[in-house]
């Protein structure tokens, strides 16, 4: 039979044209790729799984030295463990954006990272996550994590992820430039106005803060209410007992308003600096200051100077000096996972080693939600990171002085609604009360919606 | 037979488009009367986004900075590239190095040129500085970024970097193909430079000039990336345009029925120019 060319490409067109429509409809195959599938994994199964199973486990994006922590820490540990499981770690770029696709259209890996907690509600409305509950009890996450960091990460009293790391906003600065100052760290509002006054007139900048990146800004405001309006009236504000627009909130806005205004915080320039930037600045020497968190433990070996951290200064009377403690992040289990079992016994193991723990955070990673025994940190660790997660521990264990970060406790809207608006406030273009107004607004919403404010 | 040949070899492209760009654009509309946040399922809500976009402030905002690009678009890189594309029809022997020289900025991605530029703007340690150093003290406080009434111009005049060379080598072609006939039979009736430049280079070239009027207009409602990397619509939305606004209801704030209707209202505008742009375009070939 002779098969003419033309033939052969009519025929390559049709194969092609059934590919494309079944590589668009989405065939159920490709459940082999996300590792997901239809099966609901609500209740775990009692027994390990013997056979092989693969965990697809996506976290964002990594620098290498932080992916080969992650593996040496967490991964290669767990599977020397557990040989029939594999995780599939995977660091993606934009995690949040490409998994809530994936999981809108019933895929999506198993066990991903959930940037804010504060989107968690919407996510456990939309049936896309796992209630976490029966393994919370079957392996007594409860009495191992924080149980302000896991009550973080409930939904109407279901637990829906774990915290992963926890952290604090801390004060940093020059200790070099302090001591040649003969300056102390301030402890209160009036010696932290007079310091920034002075490190100004020494053409310093004052304060490196950079929030091009608006969500930034959930630190700057993170500082000033907590030290200004106070942990206990946040705490009424957002269970509906308090309004933001009270003066307490009035105040602590107003004095962040002054403080920019008087160019203390980036000379004004806050929108225009990344946090790289600010931190390249305070680096640099260039600042006093500058607003960062018990993340920069990571980063100590990198500044060239003594420096000094604590917390930030009360900016009021009455109202202890406080340290917004949050969770970085937590990790959710896709609820169309079938290998929800396997990805929340890796979770357990993560969890459960002090010593590995310890070991990761002097890898570089961030400490998890629960205590771990500061004398396990490696020796070779830099004693300034020591200080910095030390202070984090105390910190937990000290509840008057401890506050709420935006990013942990605030409902997102709330939340997102604060950050994305402060430059209109900076630039004149709303007043504070408007702009606290419209805050309340959305707060009333949100408690509408159901958010119920969990802290001890 | 031989029609549905080719009718079949437009089918695997015409399959693609359908499933990756015209069913989920038709969805669209159904998701513009919802209330949704792109998770759990859609609420319809009648014309309730319709509505809200009436009053949106922010929104509103947005759109008049897209505009403001707009008409920069319209402007510098047309008679940049115009401009220098008529000198270069002058030049023989260097003017492929020209071109290239002009044309680089093009090929450089949005993102590198972007974080680049976030270096030069920098007010601690950018251009700004620089100036300070050689003595021109009244620059060296600029904020490029960080002030609001510049930060649009600063952004677009990095996009206008990226996207005149491009304008350039069009109108260079253009000006390659009027007939020189015309230009000769011009000098014989006595026209001048001028007159000649805008009787006959200007209606030769006209249908490249129409496309690229075309593609600004459009594309000043799809401008994103620039905006994305250097100010993320800042500061206090004095660069929010039309698509980091929609950008941002759809994957920050979970308002994805909103950005539905945002993006359709857009959407239907473009048509709505391309079709006033057509009518336009037919009407001067016709004169």
């Amino acid at each position: 039979m002779k098969i003419s060319l033309g033939r052969i490409s009519l025929i390559c067109m049709i194969v092609a044209t059934t590919l494309i429509v079944a590589g668009c409809t989405g065939s159920s195959n490709t459940a082999d790729l996300h590792s997901g599938s239809s099966a609901p994994a609500d209740a775990p199964a009692s027994s390990p799984q013997d056979e092989p199973v693969t965990v697809t486990f996506v976290w964002e994006k990594l620098t290498d030295e932080e992916k080969e922590a992650w593996n040496e820490s967490y991964i290669e540990p767990f599977q020397r463990k557990y040989p029939h499981i594999h995780i599939d770690f995977q660091s993606v770029p934009e995690a949040r954006d490409v998994v809530k696709v994936q999981l809108v259209s019933g895929q999506g890996p198993d066990l991903f990272i959930m940037a804010n907690p504060a989107d968690l509600k919407e996510y456990a409305d939309a049936g896309l996550v796992a209630d976490l509950d029966p393994y919370v009890k079957k392996y007594g996450w409860d009495t191992i994590m924080f149980s302000w960091a896991l009550d973080a990460t409930k939904v109407n009293g279901t637990t829906y992820a774990v915290p992963h790391g926890y952290e604090a906003l801390l004060l940093y600065y020059n200790q070099d430039i302090m001591d040649r100052n003969g300056w102390q760290a301030p402890q209160n509002g009036e010696q932290w106005e007079e310091i920034l006054k002075q490190a100004q007139a020494q053409d310093l900048i004052p304060i490196a803060y950079g929030a091009a990146d608006p969500a930034y800004y959930e630190w700057i405001i993170g500082y000033y209410l907590n030290n200004f309006a106070g942990a206990a009236e946040i705490k009424k504000a957002l269970q509906g007992h308090a309004k933001l627009t009270d003066p307490f909130f009035q105040g602590a806005f107003e004095t962040m308003k002054q403080h920019w205004e008087a160019g203390y915080i980036s000379d004004k320039q806050t929108a225009a600096l990344s946090s790289d930037d600010s931190r390249s600045l305070f680096y640099q020497g260039k600042a006093l200051f500058t607003f960062e968190g018990s993340w920069l433990a990571g980063e100590v070996d990198n500044i060239p100077f003594n420096f000094g951290v604590g917390s930030f200064p009360s900016l009021r009377e009455g109202v202890p000096s406080t340290v917004p403690i949050g969770i970085g992040a937590s990790i959710a289990i896709n609820k169309s996972s079938k290998s929800a079992d396997a990805a929340a016994e890796f979770l357990n193991f993560i969890y459960t080693e002090e010593q590995r723990i310890a070991e990761s955070v002097g890898a570089g990673l961030q400490p998890l939600s629960r205590t771990v025994d500061a004398a396990l940190f490696p020796d070779t660790m830099n004693p300034k990171a020591v200080n910095i997660l030390n202070i984090l521990q105390n910190t937990v264990k000290d509840p008057a002085h401890v506050g709420y970060t935006p990013w942990t406790f605030f409902p997102g809207k709330t939340d997102q609604y604060l950050y994305d608006n402060l430059n209109s406030v900076f630039y004149g273009k709303i007043s504070v009360s408007e702009y606290l107004q419209g805050a309340q607004e959305i707060l009333d919403q949100d408690l509408k919606d159901g958010f119920r404010f969990i802290l001890p | 037979m031989k029609k549905l040949r080719s009718t079949l070899f437009v089918l695997p492209s015409f399959a693609l488009h359908f499933f990756i760009v015209t069913l989920p654009a038709c969805t669209l509309f159904y998701y513009s009367f919802t209330d949704w946040n792109g998770l759990g399922r859609p609420v319809f809500n009648a014309l309730d986004n319709w509505t809200r976009m009436l009053k949106d402030a922010s929104f509103h905002q947005a759109i008049g900075n897209t505009l403001v690009w707009m008409l920069l678009f319209l402007t510098v890189p047309l008679l940049l590239g115009l401009f220098v594309a008529l000198l270069l029809t002058q030049t023989k022997r260097s003017q492929m190095a020209y071109r290239t020289i002009f044309f680089m900025p093009y090929v450089v991605p949005a993102v590198i040129a972007g974080k680049l530029f976030l270096v030069f703007y920098n007010p601690f340690l950018g251009i700004a500085q620089w100036f300070d150093r050689i003595g021109l003290h009244a620059l060296g406080g600029i904020s490029f970024i960080g002030n609001e009434k510049l930060a649009l111009y600063a952004v677009a005049f990095v996009d206008n970097w990226h996207w005149w060379g491009f304008v350039m080598v069009l109108m260079l072609a253009a000006l390659h193909q009027v007939d020189a006939t015309l230009h000769e039979a011009a000098i014989l009736d006595g026209a001048g430079r001028i007159r000649r430049f805008a009787s006959v280079t200007i209606p030769q070239i006209m249908p490249t000039i129409m496309t690229l009027i075309m593609f600004t207009i459009i594309g000043s409602f799809l401008t994103f990336d620039y905006v994305w990397i250097m100010t993320q619509g800042g500061p206090a939305g004095a660069t929010e345009i039309a698509a980091t606004y929609i950008y941002k209801q759809s994957f920050l704030k979970l308002e994805t029925g909103y950005a539905s209707s945002l993006s359709l209202a857009i959407g239907l505008s473009c048509v709505a120019v391309y079709l006033a742009l057509r009518v336009l375009q037919k009407r001067g070939v016709e004169v």
